[in-house]
C-alpha cells in the first residue's frame, strides 16, 4: 500500500511516516502543496493523507484535482479546525474520511486500511486471525465455516484488533474508534470492558480459544496465534 | 438626588444665611438712621419748646404728652444734651413703647429749666416686620427663579451628559463601531466624552486581542498536541513493560484532555463571535430523537431507565449546529452525572421547553454556580467543567432561558424557548 502524506508540520509528518511504515505501508511525504501536486501527478498512490491548511495552498484543491483526474485514490483529510463545515466540504469534495487533530495514529492507520479495503479490493476481502475470518464485505465473522453472531460494535471491535495485531489497544483507542467523540473516557471504559467481555465469550464459545489478552492497566491485545 | 437639585439646595441654603445676615445689617442700618433722624427731630422740638418757654416763662412744671418742662430754682448745668432710650406708655397705641429721650438743662430769660423730650417716629417691631417681610418676599422670588432656572438649565446644559450616559448604557464590547457622542461645547463634558471614547476603544482593543489570543491559542495548540500524541503512540509500538505502558497511557489521557479543553474553549469563543448566528426553523423533536438514538447504547450499558415525552414537530428557531451541541451536552450530562443503580433519565419536549430530569447525587453547592466555567461539583478528572457553560452560552445567544434545580436525588435542567 503506497501512501502519500501531505502535511506541512514536519514533526507530525514524521510521526505518521514512522507509524505507517511500522504498519507495512510504503510512505512518502510532501510538506507543501506544490510538492504534493507534483508527486500526485508523477506517481501512483493508493492512499493520500491531506492536511487542509498548507503553507502555499489549500488541501481541498488537491482533492478536486485528484477527483478531476479520475484517479482511484483513497483520501483522508486532516484538519485542526474540527469544524463541521470542513468535514462536510471535504467529504463533498470526494474525500473518503475525515480526522480532526489531534488524532490517534492507530485511528489513522485503521481508517486507511478500511479505505483501502473498500476502494482497492472493492470490499472483497477477508482478514484472518488464526482460523477466524472476518469478511469485511458482508460484515461476517466465521470460525472454520461456522458463523459467529456478533453485534455491530463487537464486529467493529474485532476488526480493529485484526487490523492492528501485535499492538496493545488502550481502552481509550477502542472507545474513540467505536464511538468517536460521543462519550467521555471514564464512562466509555466500562462499555469497552463489557463489549470485550461479550466478544471474548462469543469467540471462545465458537472456537474454544480466547484470542484477546488483557494487558494489565493498559488495554488489550490480540494473542499471537501461529 | 439629582445634581441640579443638590446645587439648588446648597444655593438656597447659602442665600438663606446671607439673607439672615443681610436682615440684621439692614435692621441695624435702618435703626441707626432712624435714631439719627429722631435726634434731629428732638432737637428741632427743643428749639420750639425753648421759644415756647421764652414766651410763657412758666413758674410751675409743665408735664404734657412727650414734653416735661421743670423750672429750676438753682442754677444747673446747661446745654448738656443727653440722649437715651426710655419706655413710655404710648397713648394711641395703648401700650408701653421704646421712645427716644432728650434731657437737657437750659437757661432761658435768666431762668433755669430742665427740659425732657421724648418721641418715636417708627416703632422697633415695625422695622423688624418690614425687614422680615421684604426679605421673605425677595427670598421667595429668588427661590422661584432659582428653581425655574435650575430646571431649564438642567434640561439644556445636561443634555450632553445624558447623551453620554445613554452611549455608555448601549456600549457593547463585542461591537467594532466607535461609540457615538453628542457634540458639546462644555469643556467638562468634552473631556468626559474624550475620556470615555479612549477608554472604550482601549477596552475593545484589549478584548479583541484577548479573544483572538484565546481563539488562536486553543486552535494552534492542537498541532503540537497531535505531534506529542503521535510520539507517544510510536513509543507504544516499541517493546515496553507494563509500567512504561501505563505511563504512556496516562500521558495520552492528559493530552486528550487538553485537546478537548482547547476545542471547547474554541467553541465558546466561536459562539461569542457570533459564528453561529444564522438561525433557521428546525424540527427540534426530530434532532432530539436522533441524538437520543445515538446514545441509546450507552444509556442501556449504564443501566439507566429512559423516559421520553417528546411532542412531535416542535419548531425551534436556532442554529442547527448549536442545537445539536446543546442537546448533546444536556444528554451527556444526564448520563454522566447519574447514579449507578436504578438510575433514570426522563426527557420532555414541547413548544415551551425542553427538560431533562435525571437521578443523581445531591448537590453540595448551588446548582446555578455550575454554569460558570471550570466549575464542577466533584473533581472527577475526566470532567472539564465546561459543559454547562457551553449550554448556558448557547441559551444566552438564542434568547432562551435555562433553569437548573436539584431536589433531593433528582436534577432538573430546563431550557425555555421563547
Amino acid at each position: 500500500m503506497k501512501v502519500l502524506v501531505v502535511e506541512d508540520q514536519l514533526e507530525l509528518s514524521k510521526n505518521i511516516e514512522a507509524y505507517l511504515k511500522n504498519d507495512g505501508f510504503h510512505v512518502s511525504c510532501a510538506y507543501d502543496y506544490f510538492t504534493a501536486s507534483d508527486k500526485i501527478a508523477a506517481f501512483e498512490y493508493d492512499l493520500v493523507i491531506i492536511d487542509l491548511m498548507l503553507p502555499d495552498g489549500y488541501g481541498m484543491d488537491l482533492l478536486y484535482s485528484l477527483r478531476a483526474n479520475q484517479k482511484n485514490v483513497g483520501t483522508i483529510i486532516l484538519s485542526a479546525k474540527n469544524s463541521l463545515d470542513d468535514k462536510v466540504r471535504g467529504l463533498d469534495a470526494g474525500a473518503d474520511d475525515y480526522l480532526a487533530k489531534p488524532f490517534h495514529l492507530i485511528e489513522l492507520s485503521s481508517r486507511l486500511k478500511a479505505i483501502y479495503r473498500t476502494r482497492k479490493l472493492q470490499g472483497e476481502n477477508s482478514i484472518s486471525i488464526g482460523n477466524i475470518k472476518l469478511y469485511t464485505d458482508v460484515y461476517e465473522v466465521k470460525f472454520e465455516e461456522q458463523k459467529i453472531d456478533l453485534t455491530k460494535k463487537e464486529y467493529e471491535m474485532l476488526l480493529f484488533f485484526a487490523t492492528n495485531p501485535k499492538r496493545v489497544l488502550t481502552k481509550q483507542n477502542i472507545a474513540e474508534h467505536l464511538w468517536g467523540d460521543y462519550i467521555d473516557q471514564a464512562d466509555s471504559y466500562d462499555f469497552v470492558y463489557q463489549h470485550i467481555k461479550n466478544l471474548r465469550r462469543k469467540i471462545e464459545k465458537a472456537s474454544q480459544m480466547d484470542i484477546i489478552e488483557t494487558v494489565y492497566g493498559v488495554g488489550y491485545k490480540l494473542k499471537s496465534i501461529n | 438626588m439629582r445634581l441640579i437639585n443638590k446645587i439648588t439646595l446648597i444655593f438656597l441654603g447659602v442665600s438663606f444665611i446671607v439673607f439672615l445676615i443681610g436682615g440684621l445689617v439692614t435692621y441695624k442700618v435702618i435703626g441707626d438712621e432712624i435714631k439719627k433722624e429722631e435726634k434731629w427731630f428732638l432737637l428741632e422740638r427743643l428749639t420750639s419748646t425753648e421759644k415756647y418757654i421764652g414766651r410763657k416763662q412758666p413758674q410751675n412744671p409743665i408735664i404734657r404728652d412727650k414734653v416735661i418742662i421743670l423750672p429750676q430754682k438753682d442754677s444747673i448745668l446747661t446745654d448738656n444734651y443727653i440722649f437715651s432710650d426710655t419706655i413710655v406708655y404710648h397713648r394711641t397705641l395703648e401700650r408701653p413703647e421704646l421712645h427716644n429721650k432728650l434731657e437737657v438743662g437750659k437757661k432761658i430769660e435768666g431762668r433755669f429749666y430742665k427740659i425732657t423730650l421724648y418721641d418715636i417716629i417708627i416703632e422697633q417691631d415695625d422695622i423688624i416686620d418690614g425687614i422680615v417681610e421684604s426679605l421673605f418676599k425677595t427670598y421667595l422670588i429668588l427661590l422661584a427663579l432659582v428653581l425655574i432656572m435650575g430646571w431649564i438649565l438642567s434640561k439644556r446644559l445636561l443634555i450632553p451628559f445624558e447623551k453620554t450616559l445613554q452611549s455608555i448604557r448601549h456600549f457593547d464590547i463585542k461591537e467594532t463601531e466607535p461609540v457615538e457622542f453628542h457634540k458639546t461645547g462644555t469643556k467638562e463634558f468634552k473631556r468626559l466624552n474624550q475620556f470615555i471614547e479612549n477608554m472604550s476603544s482601549k477596552i475593545r482593543r484589549d478584548y479583541q486581542s484577548l479573544k483572538e489570543f484565546s481563539e488562536n491559542a486553543s486552535h494552534e495548540i492542537q498541532t503540537p498536541l497531535s505531534v506529542a500524541k503521535g510520539k507517544l503512540e510510536l513509543l507504544q509500538d516499541t517493546p515496553l513493560d507494563e509500567n512504561q505502558q501505563q505511563l504512556v497511557k496516562e500521558a495520552q489521557k492528559s493530552i486528550t484532555n487538553i485537546s478537548k479543553l482547547g476545542n471547547m474553549l474554541t467553541l465558546l469563543a466561536k459562539i461569542d463571535n457570533h459564528e453561529f448566528d444564522t438561525r433557521n426553523q428546525i424540527n427540534g423533536s426530530e434532532i432530539l430523537e436522533e441524538i437520543i438514538e445515538d446514545y441509546k447504547e450507552l444509556i442501556y450499558l449504564k443501566g439507566l431507565k429512559m423516559d421520553l415525552d417528546i411532542e412531535e414537530d416542535v419548531q425551534v428557531s436556532i442554529n442547527s449546529t448549536l442545537f445539536e451541541i446543546l442537546v448533546n451536552n444536556l444528554l451527556k450530562n444526564a448520563i454522566k452525572h447519574n447514579v449507578n443503580t436504578n438510575g433514570y433519565i426522563s426527557v420532555e419536549m414541547n413548544r415551551a421547553y425542553l427538560q431533562f430530569k435525571n437521578s443523581g447525587i445531591l448537590l453540595k453547592s448551588d446548582p446555578n454556580l455550575l454554569f460558570g466555567r471550570f466549575k464542577k461539583e466533584n473533581f472527577k478528572t475526566n470532567s472539564l467543567g465546561l459543559g454547562l457553560s457551553i449550554i448556558k452560552k448557547i441559551c444566552e445567544v438564542n434568547n432562551m432561558s435555562i433553569d437548573y434545580s436539584c431536589k433531593e436525588q433528582e436534577h432538573i435542567l430546563t431550557v425555555y424557548f421563547h
